[in-house]
């Protein structure tokens, strides 16, 4: 066996328009109460007019090769559901833009479990020698097709990217990556869906298919404890961990209830779920990237980490990384991060 | 409690305001959801702890539909009584 396959570098970015519990009480009928209780959100970032998804995505991947201290990669996968447009990919314009040249680059599309999918992906690239070491950005700008009337989803989501650079460690970093537990159920596609924008809308002119995210809360709530909770237990199982021995858990940040109702079945004890949402909501393909960043100074080398998420499609996924040596804490919004 | 004893409405309240201490409330036979302005996340989130506690599922409809404390036990024992005994051994 060769060295493991882990985790080189990482990095977040969430663009400038700060919107509080309080704007939103401007717009909409809810209160800060209503939203922290039920939701666990303070604060979400939105792009400035003009600002795209890739515009995330080559921030957070910048940081990222800055902290794996490496200037080149040889793919890069960028994890988003909200693409600066149907065609092309959003991952060639961020390779180049990011200096990394006529790289191999392509998207992955499966939501919110996005940044998973796209983790498994690279390890695969890497454990089979295709590649030394690949970028993966999760990066969405959810903003741009939030329904702003609609208090059940524009509360929650918000715009960012994090970012991993994912490549062969050494020896001292322990074993790296654990196998990846990934699923998908498309029975379920209804329950987290934006309707049009698709070929399905464009097949059929004059129909109506709503540009807006839609999201069945109470049956997605759910879906993701039973899928996030058997994933994370065949993760473990893969990994040889019992939930007592897990330090860290970086699931997706969709709502505070779903992450600890996550550890509620796992039996891991709550203080150790890294809770992100609260600083810029729920950020889709990012929100795993960007906790992961925001928790970067309480991580040591050797702790093992949980990774779960849950996604439309349905999709979902979990994996297990034990924290490498060496890596130095970062931050995503400053100082204040963590 | 053993397992095939019925749950009161009290056992269900002592539950609910364990876990979830933002909503804790003094919980008498006739409180409704509605009356600790519970939405159906809440709902769903203790229909998470009530399957890991007592081994039986509730979908989002029962937990809405049942309203109350007293109809949500009653539910609860329901399940439990339908559900297939377990093989010794």
């Amino acid at each position: 066996m060769g060295d493991p396959v882990t985790v080189l570098g990482i990095g977040g970015y969430v663009p400038g328009v700060r919107v509080t519990n309080a704007d939103l009480e401007r717009h909409l009928d809810t209160t800060d109460e209503w939203i922290t209780q039920r939701t666990g959100v303070r604060v979400r970032y939105r792009c400035a007019p003009g600002e795209a998804t890739s515009d995330l995505a080559v921030e957070a991947g910048r940081r990222a090769l800055r902290h794996a201290g490496r200037t080149a990669v040889d793919v890069v996968v960028v994890a988003t559901t909200t693409p600066d447009h149907p065609i092309p990919g959003t991952a060639p314009a961020v390779a180049k833009r990011l200096g990394l040249g006529t790289v191999a680059a392509f998207d992955v599309q499966a939501v919110c479990s996005g940044f998973l999918y796209a983790a498994a992906v690279a390890t695969s690239f890497v454990e089979s020698g295709s590649a030394t070491a690949v970028l993966v950005i999760g990066a969405d700008a959810f903003s741009s097709v939030l329904d702003p009337t609609d208090r059940t989803t524009a509360v929650i989501f918000g715009d960012g990217a994090g970012a991993a650079v994912i490549g062969r460690g050494t020896a001292a970093d322990g074993p790296g990556w654990g196998a990846f537990h990934l699923g998908s159920d498309g029975d379920a596609a209804d329950l987290i869906t934006v309707p049009g924008g698709g070929s399905r809308a464009r097949s059929l002119p004059g129909q109506e298919f709503g540009a807006h995210l839609r999201m069945a809360g109470g049956t997605v709530f759910q879906a993701a404890v039973d899928a996030m909770a058997s994933s994370c237990r065949s993760a473990m199982h893969s990994a040889g961990w019992y939930a007592h021995e897990v330090d860290h858990v970086v699931g997706h940040q969709a709502n505070i209830r779903i992450l600890r109702s996550v550890a509620h079945v796992l039996e891991v004890p709550e203080s150790r779920v890294v809770v992100h949402l609260d600083r810029v909501g729920n950020t889709s393909a990012a929100s795993i990237p960007l906790a992961l960043t925001a928790a970067s100074a309480r991580l040591r080398p050797g702790d093992k980490i949980l990774f779960t998420a849950f996604g439309g499609g349905t999709t979902w996924g979990a994996a297990t990384l034990v924290w490498p040596s060496r890596l130095p804490a970062t931050t995503v919004l400053g100082d204040n991060d963590d | 409690m053993t397992d095939t004893e019925d749950l009161t409405y009290r056992d269900i309240a002592d539950t609910f305001n364990r876990h979830f201490p933002d909503f804790a409330a003094e919980v008498d036979e006739s409180t409704s959801f509605d009356d600790l302005d519970l939405d159906s996340l809440v709902l769903v989130e203790l229909s998470v702890v009530l399957l890991k506690q007592y081994g039986v599922r509730l979908a989002e409809d029962d937990m809405v539909d049942a309203r109350d404390f007293r109809t949500l036990a009653a539910l609860v024992n329901e399940r439990r009584r339908s559900r297939p005994t377990r093989a010794a051994g």
